[in-house]
């Protein structure tokens, strides 16, 4: 969720560019959780995601004198995260001896915080654990076309039209795109909750 | 609602169902904030800015700027161009440069029967590899001289009258070469010589000699007749590259021009 002015990020951002640090600082502080989140769903890997982060801003420093004022803050940050990502992807499909230990889908404790209710029952706290692997394991193989479509709109509440710029694409493209990874997501949890008769999650995919 | 049939009956029977929505909503990560991600950012920066003045002592840092890496990759992608382009055109350039010495001098023996029979078979290989007709000769110079319909057909019409004078020409000189080099031979073994037979040999082969450099310089005269100032004296420069010398005297553009 974006809790700060956007027009103050394109502003500080200018100032970025004219070499502040300071102002880098504060954009840091600024998206540091929601880039951290975007990116840990994306790769879901806790180490790689402390990279990835770095490596973003560092590219964003980089760029600086390319920022488009046009473009919205955000979009031109989650496009260099996701494209980074996908990079990381790419690198560690050549590289599979190089796969962490959080990334064997065992129960991981800050893995799905939300999906947990602290006030319901052992069963359904396990029922609702086993939904979210699931789900984790679903869109951890999702094209990344689609993945970055579906992680933008669901958790960063970003615009049809914010999304596109970070995709690089027409909005009406990222509406085909959110159609495709929910039927995606739809198809791959059915064929798993089929496959596994304990499993939690029964869908209803408002498409 | 859309949805499969599977789908749907999979959600009639369980009475928890969620939606997809509310599935993905559910999703909530909190990933540890990292304290020292503002100054692991900096020193790679700093770092960054280290590497890239190393990398331009000679305050060349300022043309990194204007536009960074895609600057560069441009740049670089422009000089990969032009370099190719440049080795392309220089071998292109050489190989039609030997293309057309070869081109020449394969011309100038068809029409000069004299030279030809005077140079060794080989001699201009490397130049001439191929032996080509006298119509391919003209389709060549067509291009190469930039001939007009008229000029060309008049051009054809010559080269077909002369050809069959050339080949007998050179028949004829190639014959007197090998009965003079046969009566040397015997010369060298034998104490006798019939001074009669080699004066005989010798003015023979000097008026076939006459008769081909006559027959050439004819030849030349008709083509120049035919062809412009400027075609003529491309066409002199283009016999001059042949490697063989001319031979076929008081012919200039000058004198022999339309």
């Amino acid at each position: 969720m974006q809790a700060h002015e956007p027009d103050g990020d394109a502003l500080l951002m200018v100032r970025v560019a004219g070499g502040d640090t300071q102002a880098l600082c504060t954009l840091i502080e600024n998206w540091q959780a929601p880039l951290g989140n975007f990116v840990y769903r994306y790769v879901q890997n806790r180490e790689a995601t402390q990279e990835l982060v770095q490596e973003t801003f560092v590219r964003l420093y980089e760029a600086r004198t390319r920022f488009d004022g046009n473009m919205k803050f955000s979009s031109w940050l989650f496009k260099i995260a996701s494209n980074l990502c996908k990079n990381y992807y790419r690198w560690r499909s050549r590289h599979p001896e190089s796969l962490g230990i959080d990334e064997s889908f065992s129960c991981d404790a800050d893995r799905v915080g939300g999906a947990r209710r602290e006030d319901s029952s052992p069963a359904e706290q396990s029922e609702q654990n086993d939904d979210a692997v699931m789900l984790e394991r679903a869109v951890n193989e999702m094209p990344h076309q689609l993945k970055t479509a579906l992680l933008l709109y669901y958790y960063e509440n970003m615009s049809y039209k914010e999304i596109a710029s970070a995709l690089g694409c027409s909005p009406r493209g990222v509406e085909t795109r959110l159609y495709r990874a929910r039927a995606w997501l739809s198809k791959r949890l059915a064929a798993e909750a089929n496959a596994c008769s304990s499993a939690g999650i029964c869908l209803a995919p408002e498409l | 609602m859309k949805g499969s049939v599977p789908q749907k009956i999979a959600m009639r029977r369980d009475n928890n169902r969620k939606t997809l929505d509310e599935c993905l909503r559910g999703w909530d990560v909190q990933v540890p904030q990292d304290p020292h991600l503002k100054q692991r950012v900096l020193n790679r920066i700093a770092a960054l800015a280290e590497e890239e003045n190393e990398r331009a002592p000679l305050g060349l840092s300022f043309i990194g700027r204007l536009g960074g890496r895609g600057f560069f990759a441009l740049a670089s992608a422009c000089t990969a161009l032009v370099l190719i382009s440049a080795a392309f055109f220089v071998r292109e350039h050489s190989l039609a440069r030997e293309r057309s010495y070869a081109q020449a001098h394969s011309y100038f023996l068809l029409i000069n029967p004299l030279a030809h029979s005077e140079f060794p078979e080989g001699a201009y290989q490397n130049l001439a590899p191929e032996d080509p007709s006298m119509i391919d000769m003209l389709a060549w110079m067509r291009s190469s001289l930039d001939l007009s319909r008229d000029q060309f057909a008049a051009l054809v019409e010559l080269h077909e009258g002369y050809e069959d004078r050339f080949v007998s020409l050179y028949n004829d000189l190639c014959d007197i070469n090998a009965q003079y080099q046969g009566f040397e031979k015997k010369r060298m073994n034998d104490d006798m010589i019939d001074f009669m037979e080699l004066y005989d040999l010798l003015r023979e082969r000097e008026t076939l000699r006459e008769c081909s450099a006559k027959t050439s310089q004819q030849f030349v005269s008709l083509v120049l007749k035919v062809l412009t100032p400027e075609q003529a004296q491309d066409y002199l420069a283009f016999l001059g590259r042949s490697g063989v010398p001319l031979n076929i005297p008081n012919i200039s553009p000058d004198n022999a021009g339309a």
